[in-house]
């Protein structure tokens, strides 16, 4: 089933020589001022909400199925405008994010998402008080922005006053503490085990939830609804980790061209969070830690074993009932495809957050000539270098799809 | 408060419930129900759609019947020690005179009846169904007066505190302990979160709950065997009751049995029963565990509890009841 | 009574019922109406005789006296319950008191004839009653001084006393807490106050202790407020007198003796329509309102004054018709009068709205917006430790799970045990019996 491309309009096509920019920088409103530097709010781009999840896009002739493809609004790796709370604004010169003195805890995930490997990036501290406090992490895409980073099993932080360390809510004191001040840098270092090795696991899970479905006897929840085991058979069994299936659709929202593609879901309660000794080895990514430095010096590892983020461990918002009831009548009417929950959309990973609350300032340091204290390895990889990554990754994919459509 | 209780007391000889006599075996019928009448002469034993009423004095045994079309829930007393209300799964509650036979058939509820409960004057019987409602019976005319609908899954549970007739509490497994106004059916008071305000785990289906004799405090069981006694006026927990030995997030299967016996010239105590037919005895005031009764209803939920006077009936699913007294 | 602590103090607290709440459509005309000690059961006085006793839980009539033997075959004139809600005494036309044990309603458990019609009948105690007769000098004291005896009746009058030009004692009114001291009224406006020995053989011992003529008209009503403080009394010169009730102890041999004085509060009258009053009562304690019926067919409502100030303060509305007898419970704050045309009884009840903070136990009920200030843990979990010291802390408060309340919040006395008339299962059985018959 392929949904209809929207057709161009005249204003989409622009010349290579010409001046104006594809996609127009979105309108800003003035939002608040800190320290003398404003900060602004978009008035007319989608924000990612409702899981469902934005990017800008224009008009490519070059491809002629899709007729479209995903571009962006900074030449360089930043925070990502659609990502975050509209409560939380940007400054112009130098990126950083804060929320007004009055307001709560709002976030902004970056616009790199970052699945393998060692990437250094650092948090520049603008504005810490008593009052105004910031939280630096990384997060999934589960993780809401209307909360502070940290506040539930998707994100990992540390806090501004005494660095504590943040998951699910709970603080621990684990590095050594320090209070931030503004001017202060602090660095992340995330290593992640390869795709390789976290698809193995994957696989591994999928294979262990197929093996539990077929023991168990009766899986009935509190409502007493009949739990279709063989679809969910169906789907673990169709589960490919690395294969990427995207689901955008380009959409015109205020004159400008959009991607809306479905976002992923906290899933509630997943078998694995039952603490079961077997399933031990699926909590966690092998080898996979959080090091946090503060003006290049290390203050120890605030987490390792992070939470596997592959499919099945994650899922697509999604409408079950439809395609299970399409799926138990699939060998009697063809026609629609049934998809999957568990799918890699391309952007599965983990995502450098920044959290503010009444006033805190911060911005996120992504190139390695603005990075301050970047360690000597050479298998470190700032996030700018991972963006371009990305970009080439998205390009390849769409010629993928150019071709298979 | 009697000194020997901050004693351990599980080292007194002198039990608090000694065993009487059984008063019935266990049966292959389904009771749920075991209830001692208000004057401590007679105890009613439901048996799927018959009640057993017998003489404590004499051990005789008298079948009622009652035309219930499935079983029966649950069984109150009324207050004159004269009839006996019937809950039952065919939705209805039928008042039964210990002499006359049926008085009244009262038909109202949309699904099974699971507790009921008579008013301090026995004019008034209000029953709480699966249907998530409460509703207010006149025994007199055998009308509806009213329903209160303020749950939001089965009510398992309702009292009436003994001297004052103008409250009702309901305990439901939808995690909310409520507290009513029967003149008017408001609900006056909520104790407990129910899950759109906090994570669902926090929320414990209740199970049972019972007004002190006063009035003025509810005690509470939950289906994770713990038993709490609220002040209800203030919203607090005064004490807490916690079974011996219990992993945390344990369950009950079915709603057991909770009672509060009042012994004459001593601290009032809490009787709990768990799925596998034990029970806990726990002083109210200091909270010590005085007895822990294993050897009877071995292996079959505890699912019923009934005090009056001196005498504890106590009655297992598989339909054994035994008699207790209080010394 | 427990649901009164957890309601709005300001609707509990309430000294008066506003609201038309309930009408019952009494079949036989009412004549009086009397609500139990505790408020639970209402008795109405019918025109045929007939004394239907209402249920105030359902609104439904639960009993009707004498329906086996020994109803009044005339209209009753009043009715009034014993302390204990067990007994009943009425007062009719057909010459007769009649004491009802609400044990068992249908037969009239003793009665009495008088040579006259009644006027009306007032408890003393259980068994001890104050009736007055028309075209009787004296008003009567009728006790039974052994269940299995017949009563004893004797004149309400001190030996040798000298009443003639008194006239006609129309009403009399026991004083609510001290129950050796009876107030009457005769019909050419004499107040006359008489002290009881109750324990021993009476007619001997009853001393007048206060006598005054205060007007030149019928006294219709004497009302004491519950405190004993002050006094009220409805004559036919369309005037309410409000007085202060002072008794003082006299400490003299062979008991104490009481001497009875009154001074003039207020006066109540309707000066632009010149309506006579039908019934007055006062509110509780110390009578801060004084609620009258009004006489005639303009007069639909009753009226409430402060009797401190003496001025109207409210007006019950909603019966369309002219009320007649009044009675004010004060433990369920319930106010019932009878209507003239219709015989219905209307009652008007305090109504407090349901309070929509009650459905979670931390909902507040505020008057306007807050803006919520997160904090910076909002959305920290906090550790449990805190929560477990306080908790334990609370739980070593000393309970009490067996000693009951002795008052409700509005002061009334609720550690006297309440009569319950039982439920007439018979009735019931017989009512099916026929149901049955006719299908």
């Amino acid at each position: 089933m392929s949904v209809p491309v929207i057709p161009y309009l005249d204003y989409d096509i622009v010349d290579l020589g010409s001046d104006i920019k594809k996609p127009d920088f979105p309108q800003l409103s003035e939002s608040h001022r800190i320290n003398e530097q404003q900060y602004y709010i978009t008035e007319d781009t989608p924000l990612n909400k409702r899981n469902f999840m934005y990017q800008p896009c224009a008009a490519n002739l070059m491809l002629d199925k899709l007729k479209y493809c995903g571009t962006d609004y900074f030449d360089k790796s930043s925070i990502n405008l659609m990502d975050r709370s509209d409560k939380l604004a940007f400054s112009l010169d130098d990126h950083s994010v804060s929320v007004s003195e009055n307001c709560g805890w709002r976030s902004v995930r970056s616009d790199v998402c970052m699945k393998e490997g060692k990437i250094y990036w650092e948090v520049e501290v603008k504005n810490v008080s008593d009052t105004s406090h910031i939280r630096c992490g990384i997060s999934r895409r589960e993780a809401s922005t209307e909360t502070p980073v940290g506040c539930d099993f998707y994100g990992y932080s540390i806090r501004d006053k005494g660095l504590q360390v943040i998951h699910e809510g709970r603080l621990h004191t684990v590095l050594k503490p320090h209070e931030m001040q503004a001017g202060d840098r602090i660095g992340f270092l995330l290593t992640l085990p390869s795709l390789q090795s976290q698809s193995e696991q994957a696989m591994d899970y999928s294979l262990k939830r197929i093996q539990e479905l077929n023991n168990d006897d009766s899986r009935t929840n509190k409502r007493n609804k009949k739990f279709n085991k063989e679809f969910y058979k169906f789907l673990l069994r169709s589960c490919e980790p690395t294969n990427v299936v995207r689901d955008q659709i380009a959409i015109r929202y205020k004159n400008q061209l959009f991607y809306e593609s479905t976002d992923y879901v906290k899933t509630t309660k997943p078998e694995y969070y039952d603490n079961r000794d077997d399933m031990q080895k699926f909590y966690e990514l092998e080898n996979s830690s959080f090091e946090v430095f503060v003006n290049g010096v290390s203050h120890g590892i605030a987490f390792e074993g992070l939470t596997p983020f592959l499919p099945p461990f994650s899922e697509l918002q999604y409408n079950e009932k439809f395609y299970l009831h399409h799926w138990n009548k699939r060998n009697v009417t063809k026609g629609i495809e049934i998809r999957n929950k568990y799918v890699n959309n391309n952007r599965l990973g983990y995502y450098a957050t920044l959290s503010s609350f009444q006033g805190g300032t911060a911005s996120i340091i992504t190139e390695a000539m603005e990075l301050k204290f970047l360690p000597k390895d050479v298998d470190i990889k700032t996030l700018n270098d991972i963006y371009n990554e990305q970009i080439a990754s998205d390009i390849v994919w769409d010629l993928i799809d150019e071709i298979d459509t | 408060m009697c000194d020997l209780d901050s004693v351990s007391d599980l080292t007194l000889t002198l039990r608090m419930l000694q065993f009487d006599k059984q008063v019935l075996p266990a049966s292959g019928k389904i009771s749920t129900s075991c209830q001692i009448s208000p004057d401590g002469e007679l105890i009613a034993i439901c048996q799927n759609t018959d009640m057993l009423v017998y003489e404590i004095s004499s051990s005789k045994m008298m079948k009622l019947t009652t035309t219930h079309k499935e079983c029966i829930n649950c069984l109150c007393w009324s207050p004159d020690s004269k009839c006996i209300a019937s809950g039952s799964e065919d939705f209805t509650v039928e008042i039964t005179h210990i002499i006359y036979g049926r008085i009244r058939r009262l038909m109202g509820h949309t699904a099974p009846v699971i507790s009921i409960c008579y008013n301090n004057k026995g004019n008034i019987l209000c029953s709480s169904s699966m249907d998530e409602s409460i509703k207010e019976w006149h025994v007199l005319s055998g009308t509806a007066l009213k329903t209160m609908s303020a749950h939001s899954d089965a009510v398992v549970s309702i009292d009436i505190p003994k001297f004052d007739s103008s409250i009702l509490s309901s305990g439901s497994y939808d995690g909310l302990i409520r507290i009513f106004d029967t003149e008017s059916g408001h609900c006056l008071k909520t104790l407990t979160y129910d899950k759109d305000w906090i994570a669902e785990d926090g929320v414990v289906p209740i199970s049972t709950v019972k007004f002190s004799r006063n009035g003025k405090f509810l005690l509470v069981k939950s289906l994770d065997n713990v038993v709490k006694l609220w002040e209800y006026t203030r919203g607090t927990v005064v004490r807490t009751f916690l079974w011996p030995h219990q992993e945390t997030k344990a369950k009950l299967k079915y709603n057991c049995g909770l009672e509060l016996i009042y012994p004459q010239g001593k601290d009032p105590l809490v009787i709990s029963g768990n799925d596998s037919g034990s029970m806990c005895v726990w002083n109210v005031y200091s909270k010590n565990l005085v007895q822990k009764i294993d050897e009877k209803h071995r292996n079959s939920p505890l699912i019923s509890i009934s005090a009056s006077y001196d005498k504890v009936a106590t009655l297992s699913l598989n339909g054994e009841c035994n008699l207790f007294r209080v010394h | 009574m427990a649901n009164l602590l957890l309601q709005d103090p300001f609707g509990v607290l309430k000294e008066y019922p506003e609201k038309l709440t309930h009408t019952l459509e009494v079949p036989v005309a009412a004549v009086c109406v009397k609500f139990s000690p505790r408020g639970d059961y209402l008795a109405v006085g019918c025109s045929n005789g007939a004394i239907i006793i209402y249920d105030m839980d359902s609104l439904k009539p639960i009993a009707m006296l004498g329906t086996h033997s020994g109803a009044h075959t005339r209209s009753v004139q009043s009715v009034c319950w014993s302390n204990d809600g067990r007994y009943l005494w009425s007062s009719g036309r057909d010459w007769y008191a009649k004491l009802w044990d609400m044990t068992q309603p249908t037969k009239c458990f003793q009665q009495y004839k008088f040579d006259g019609p009644l006027w009306s009948c007032h408890v003393v105690r259980w068994n001890v009653c104050i009736v007055t007769v028309v075209e009787e000098p004296t008003a009567y004291v009728l006790t039974l001084t052994d269940r299995q005896n017949a009563f004893h009746c004797f004149p309400l009058l001190e030996q040798d006393q000298d009443i003639s030009g008194h006239g006609y004692t129309l009403v009399a009114c026991p004083h609510p807490t001290i129950e050796s001291i009876i107030i009457t009224g005769t019909s050419k406006g004499w107040i006359n106050a008489f002290q009881l020995d109750l324990e021993s053989g009476f007619e001997d011992k009853i001393r007048c202790c206060y006598e005054e003529k205060i007007a030149n008209a019928n006294i219709k009503q004497i009302i004491i407020s519950p405190s004993g403080t002050r006094i009220a009394i409805n004559g036919s010169d369309r005037t309410i007198r409000q007085y202060q009730l002072i008794v003082e102890d006299n400490e003299s041999e062979g008991g104490s003796s009481h001497s009875v004085s009154i001074e003039l509060e207020h006066k109540y009258q309707d000066i632009i329509n010149r309506l006579q009053w039908n019934t007055i009562f006062f509110s509780n304690h110390s009578g801060e309102y004084l609620v009258a019926s009004a006489h005639g067919s303009s007069a639909h409502d009753l009226y409430l004054w402060e009797t401190s100030s003496g001025s109207l303060v409210r007006v019950l509305e909603g019966a369309d018709e002219e009320l007649l007898d009044i009675d004010w419970n004060f433990y369920s704050m319930r106010i019932a009068s009878n209507g003239f045309e219709s015989g219905w009884v209307y009652m008007w009840s305090i109504v407090i709205p349901p309070k929509w903070s009650a459905l979670a136990p931390d909902f507040e009920e505020v008057e306007e917006n807050i803006d919520y200030q997160e904090k910076e843990n909002e959305f920290d979990i906090m550790d449990d430790d805190n929560n477990l010291q306080a908790m334990t802390e609370a739980e070593e408060i000393a309970i009490d799970l067996c000693t009951p309340e002795k008052y409700d919040v509005r002061g009334n006395d609720i550690s006297m045990p309440s009569f319950v008339i039982p439920i007439d299962y018979e009735g019931v059985i017989i009512q099916q019996h026929w149901a049955h018959q006719e299908q």
